[in-house]
């Protein structure tokens, strides 16, 4: 069933709506929430979530594709059930390290929140994605969108695990001089 | 930990669309084949929605048909399935013209140009692999080799130039076939804005009356290509189709193997467009990574009208294609509108 047609059934209030996004988009969403939150029971409830958010806000664009705008979803409701105090704590997952690696984009004595409304930072953060090498974009996304490991990174993308890491540290170091300038 | 990391993170979930649908594509996010083989595969993503065809130059009277399948193809270096393993069994694959016969510049270049692509590829990579580094290491990541230079800049974003040795390769290949390059590429515009810039009048006539192109390619010289899912009897099955114009390297590049199976006939659709349809059935899925592959169909439509290719690939399509179905396809485009004229 593609697309256009699913979204059809959210805007019928067809209760095949969810038992067919859940065929094609479910895998894809399960690994977003579990690389967030490491538990399968977790990972079950944010789908099941993601569905009702998607019945909820019926996808009125008809979007060329849905995976992005269920995804997007998975990811915000998959975070929103840990806080940066608690997320060192959860799980042996990617976040601890991710989130550790991007402590190195902050530039010095400069508080995000105070310093820019989230918006104006996501703003910022969409431009520096779009701006980044198509290689170094993908890397990107992957580690810190998708929270992939290092080593999922080099065999979905045939790069060692050397470059990898050497992409990502110019990706962040990229990012750091990019909010410095904004700051 | 600082908090301003996890504000990052978050901020992170901002990313355009369009990144984020490349992303989950490179990183097959979506695709249940195994992720090694899957970046090997990209460059030929379009070639492979029509891929594998066979072989077509069989001793028979074809000629009767106004686009001779035959003439349209060329040998490649390629052999048996993208980003597998070679075996001795491996088929013979051909490139497909996109615009013009097998002889014609731009198909002579196309098909020099992405021999050259997998044969560079290759060596390269196995390269890398002998010395315990990754298939792709040698790939320059960085955007200092093309920025600042417009004409590097198209050859790595629309022409897939991995580094500037490749990107060389393919200008030298271009000035001597006297050819000019796509110079930039719209992704996804919208419907009002696609005619605009392609100067032709509506041409998709689905049966549904709904949009059924959600993703379309436009090149500044008008060139394009629309990708989408038309129903093909029982159920949906991906289309590609292409207009492409003289005198300009084609920016993909569309792989076939196994010609004499495929059947050839002419037909006028309900535009009064003459067409050549090449249709081969049920025959394993070449994409399919598992011994069970599901059986295909795969339809090619040509139209040629005062020196501009409109090419329609259907499939492989798991939904059995008949000569009716591939007909009443074809009636869902205005060929002649899509040529421009």
């Amino acid at each position: 069933m593609n697309d256009t047609e699913i979204v059809d059934l959210y805007w019928q209030r067809s209760d095949r709506a969810i038992k067919e996004t859940d065929r094609k988009y479910g895998p894809y969403c399960r690994t977003i929430a579990y690389n967030i939150l490491h538990n399968p029971e977790d990972t079950e409830e944010c789908v099941d979530d993601t569905w009702m958010g998607a019945w909820g806000s019926r996808p009125d664009k008809r979007p060329a594709r849905l995976s992005a705008f269920l995804g997007r979803i998975t990811r915000n409701l998959a975070l929103n059930r840990i806080t940066w105090q608690n997320s060192q704590r959860r799980g042996g997952g990617e976040l601890p390290l991710a989130l550790e690696e991007l402590g190195d984009c902050v530039p010095s004595a400069f508080n995000l929140e105070e310093e820019l409304e989230a918006r104006e930072l996501e703003e910022k953060l969409r431009r520096f994605i779009s701006g980044l090498p198509k290689a170094q974009r993908r890397v990107f996304l992957g580690r810190y969108y998708y929270l992939l490991s290092v080593e999922e990174l080099a065999e979905r993308l045939g790069f060692s695990q050397s470059k990898v890491k050497s992409m990502l540290f110019r990706a962040r170091k990229n990012l750091l001089d990019y909010l410095e300038v904004g700051a | 930990m600082k908090k301003e990391a996890w504000t990052l993170l978050r901020a992170v979930g901002a990313a355009a669309e369009a990144d984020l649908l490349d992303a989950e594509k490179s990183l097959g996010l979506l695709d249940a084949r195994p992720a090694a083989v899957l970046r090997r595969r990209r460059i030929l993503r379009t070639a492979l929605l029509a891929a594998i065809l066979s072989a077509l130059f069989v001793g028979t009277a074809y000629a009767v048909w106004r686009i001779e399948l035959s003439r349209k193809l060329t040998p490649s270096v390629v052999a048996g399935q993208i980003g597998a393993p070679p075996t001795e069994t491996a088929e013979q694959k051909y490139y497909l013209a996109e615009y013009g016969f097998a002889d014609s510049p731009e198909a002579r270049a196309s098909q020099e140009m992405w021999d050259y692509y997998w044969t560079y590829t290759e060596r390269r990579g196995q390269e890398c692999l002998d010395q315990g580094l990754g298939y792709y290491d040698w790939i320059d990541e960085d955007d200092d080799w093309y920025t600042g230079d417009p004409e590097l800049e198209a050859l790595h974003t629309i022409y897939g130039a991995d580094n500037l040795e490749m990107a060389e390769k393919f200008l030298e290949i271009r000035d001597r076939y006297g050819l000019k390059l796509h110079s930039r590429e719209i992704i996804s515009p919208s419907q009002e804005e696609f005619y605009a810039l392609s100067g032709v009048e509506p041409f998709c006539f689905p049966p549904s009356g709904e949009e059924a192109v959600p993703c379309k390619t436009i090149y500044e010289d008008g060139s394009f290509v629309l990708e989408g899912l038309l129903w093909t009897g029982e159920g949906p099955s991906p289309f590609v189709l292409t207009r492409n114009l003289p005198g300009v390297l084609p920016a993909g590049s569309l792989l076939v193997a196994c010609p004499e199976e495929y059947e050839q006939w002419e037909a006028v659709n309900r535009f009064g467009n003459s067409l050549s349809f090449a249709l081969r059935s049920r025959y394993p899925d070449p994409g399919a990574f598992t011994d069970n592959a599901p059986e295909v169909d795969h339809l090619l439509v040509f139209y040629e009208q005062e020196g501009v290719s409109v090419t329609l690939t259907v499939g492989p399509a798991t939904e059995a294609i008949s000569r009716e179905n591939a007909e009443a396809l074809a009636d869902c485009f205005d060929f002649e509108k899509a040529c421009g004229k």
